[in-house]
């Protein structure tokens, strides 16, 4: 990863935390630099092909040498102690692998055929190891032993796989939770805003339901209001509609009256036709100085 | 400037010479500093301890560096398990405003005879200097007297700006002087409060001669050789504390370091027992700014702050700063001052952990910046200025209000 950019004579604080927050994706991103990758690569590894059965008493795995042991705790204890000792942090480092690799010896399967047929280095030990190779091949028409060798030799495989899985994984559950710790004030930040919005949101619901209810208790006061005025209004009509009718009703009773009064004069009209002309004169002023117009009309016709 | 009639009322939770806290401590310097231009007085309760309120100083008057300081009792203490009762309620389910109202009633502290005092002497005072939006002698004095109040909220990302009984307060108020741009923005959001007139002031400090400021004499007093960050203050989780004590571990076990971290201040957690974690615990003043010219850079893994102080004091001593990004004042405050680098996980914490720590010539220059910052902005000059700028304006209105009306 390449170093810092920085003009010292125009720093900007931005960029650098970009460079910063670039160099972390590039970290995450990556969970073996090519540095990393070369050096594992170079590393030298135990053969993986498994051995032909009938060639397994002579290689069966080129594991590293048996430790010495009066030198050094059994390979069980040492696992037991070692395993006491192990920690998260210890598979996360980066040489973990490469060390694991290293005393592959100490963790892994390491048998061959012949350490079926070994004994104490001892003089007990010699002629114990004599009597085993005396009949080694006895054993040979007995059983057939060879076959457990590249069964071991697949799991021992098996093994060295599973370290390097548990290294990948270990890595990447701290990728996760970097990524966790990252996003935790997120989260909390938006639960926040959460809790903030419900709660802004319910005392909106109740102001708008509060004043939906007043402006439906108004409008319904309203409509109270003017219903009352209009029924007021409505009996104050039928009062003047009752009036108009009387008006209406003595109207056509003084035209019944005029119309009988009329029927009256003309009668009388047809009556003094046989009168003399002086007293007709003095009919017809009186019916002109009473109603001006028609019955004078009438008069000059007839004149 | 000459001294005017104009008499101001500094209305604080807690006042006093012991009382290092945030919004108590600036509210002291306020009137120390308006105390040269106008005539200034203190209301406050009794209480000492922030926790409880409990009445720890005489009722009555008496004068703190020349300042006079009316003490009232509270009359309730704060009941920590009823209060947090209330507060679970309101902040995480649907409630009324009067429940916060009586939330508020429970923070306290709850001292009516302040707020009495406040209404039957509203004439006293031509105006009355509010701190600290969130307690119960803001809000209540306020509501008394909103046409003679100024309001410095000291307002943090919490969920109680977000109540419902804050939305129409921030609007009552005659001014606001806020301590950052980020609160200031909060606020405006959470209120609408846009058309109240309303200044960026922050803080000053009270900064020791740079000829009296000797990094030596920290190291030789402490015995501490060698690089180290530094963090100032309680040492509690809702400083970050418990965060920043797992990250600099990790980092210790990821790099190959002699970068210690030092720690100046009351412990509230456990500090863990690691030889590269050096705690001091409380200091002088003298020894806070020895300790500030001596660190590689400053560390505020705060989880709240309305302004940080001791960022402030770090630039003027020309030290860079590394910040937790989730709080967006600390953020803010850096990304400005072009003085600070800012984390917001492990991963860009040892980044650039690791790049303050190696890189003294990025440093120097990143403090330069800070120090250019600090001056240009939160010298006390500065800061005078800009309340007597807001207090003279409002005077002038209320003068043209009063010509208008007659």
């Amino acid at each position: 990863m390449d170093t810092f950019r920085i003009d010292y004579d125009k720093v900007d604080v931005e960029a650098i935390m970009a460079q910063i927050r670039q160099r972390v994706r590039e970290k995450k991103e990556v969970l073996y630099s090519d540095a990393e990758l070369g050096h594992l690569g170079g590393l030298e590894l135990p053969p993986s092909a498994p051995p032909q059965p009938k060639d397994v008493e002579r290689d069966a795995l080129p594991l590293p040498e048996v430790p010495q042991r009066e030198a050094v705790p059994p390979a069980a204890e040492r696992i037991a102690e070692r395993m006491k000792q192990i920690s998260l942090d210890d598979i996360k480092d980066e040489d973990f692998v490469t060390e694991a690799l290293r005393c592959v010896g100490d963790w892994n399967i390491a048998l061959s055929i012949d350490d079926l047929y070994r004994s104490s280095p001892g003089l007990k030990g010699k002629i114990v190891q004599g009597f085993r190779a005396i009949n080694r091949r006895l054993f040979k028409l007995v059983m057939n032993i060879d076959v457990i060798f590249p069964q071991l030799h697949k799991q021992a495989i098996l093994n060295q796989t599973y370290v390097v899985l548990l290294h990948t994984l270990v890595q990447e559950l701290s990728l996760l939770n970097n990524k966790i710790d990252r996003l935790a004030p997120e989260v909390s930040k938006l639960q926040a805003e959460l809790t903030s919005s419900v709660q802004s949101l319910d005392a909106d619901l109740k102001h708008t339901r509060a004043e939906l209810i007043r402006d439906i208790t108004s409008d319904k006061n309203d409509f109270n209001r003017g219903d009352n005025q209009l029924r007021n209004d409505i009996e104050k009509l039928e009062y003047k509609i009752d009036g108009l009718r009387g008006v209406i009703e003595a109207q056509k009773h003084q035209i019944e009256y005029l119309q009988s009064r009329q029927q009256a004069l003309e009668q009388l009209a047809v009556l003094k036709e046989g009168e003399p002309e002086a007293a007709r004169r003095k009919t017809g002023d009186l019916e002109r100085g009473r109603y001006q117009g028609g019955a004078g009309k009438s008069g000059k016709q007839k004149k | 400037m000459e001294t005017s009639d104009l008499k101001l009322a500094i209305v604080v939770q807690r006042y006093g010479q012991e009382i290092n806290g945030g919004a108590e401590f600036h509210a002291r310097l306020v009137a120390e500093e308006l105390a040269r231009h106008y005539k200034v007085e203190v209301l406050t309760t009794c209480a000492y301890d922030y926790i409880t309120w409990a009445n720890h100083y005489r009722r009555g008057v008496e004068e703190i560096n020349g300042i006079t300081v009316r003490r009232f009792k509270v009359r309730r203490k704060r009941n920590p398990q009823r209060f947090g009762r209330i507060q679970e309620y309101v902040f995480n389910r649907p409630h009324e405003p009067e429940d916060e109202l009586r939330w508020l009633k429970e923070e306290g502290p709850f001292s009516p005879r302040l707020i009495r005092f406040i209404k039957t002497h509203e004439h006293d005072y031509d105006y009355f200097i509010f701190f600290s939006y969130r307690y119960y002698h803001s809000y209540h004095g306020i509501n008394e007297v909103p046409h003679k109040s100024l309001l410095v909220p000291t307002a943090e990302k919490d969920p109680v700006v977000d109540l419902m009984i804050f939305r129409k307060f921030f609007n009552k108020p005659r001014a606001l002087m806020y301590n950052s741009w980020e609160e200031k923005e909060m606020i405006n959001a959470v209120s609408r409060n846009e058309t109240v007139p309303g200044v960026v002031v922050g803080v000053g400090t009270e900064l020791p001669e740079e000829s009296e400021i000797r990094a030596e004499r920290f190291r030789q007093r402490f015995g501490i050789e060698g690089p180290f960050v530094l963090y100032i203050g309680r040492i509690d989780e809702n400083k970050g504390c418990h965060v920043l004590f797992d990250y600099y571990q990790r980092y210790l076990r990821e790099h190959d370091t002699e970068l210690k971290l030092v720690l100046m201040g009351k412990s509230i957690i456990p500090i863990p027992d690691n030889p590269a974690i050096v705690p001091l615990g409380f200091v002088s003043n003298e020894e806070k700014f020895d300790g500030l010219a001596a660190c590689r850079c400053l560390i505020n893994p705060s989880l709240y702050e309305s302004l940080s102080m001791i960022l402030l004091e770090a630039w003027a001593v020309g030290k860079p700063v590394l910040v937790n990004a989730d709080v967006p004042v600390l953020l803010g405050q850096s990304k400005r001052a072009n003085a600070g680098l800012w984390y917001s996980s492990y991963a860009e914490f040892a980044e650039a952990l690791n790049l303050l720590g190696t890189d003294e010539r990025l440093c120097e220059v990143l403090g330069r910046n800070g120090r250019k910052y600090f001056r240009e902005n939160y010298t006390w000059e500065v800061i005078n200025n800009k309340y007597i700028e807001i207090i003279e304006g409002l005077r002038a209105a209320d003068l043209e209000g009063a010509g208008e009306a007659s």
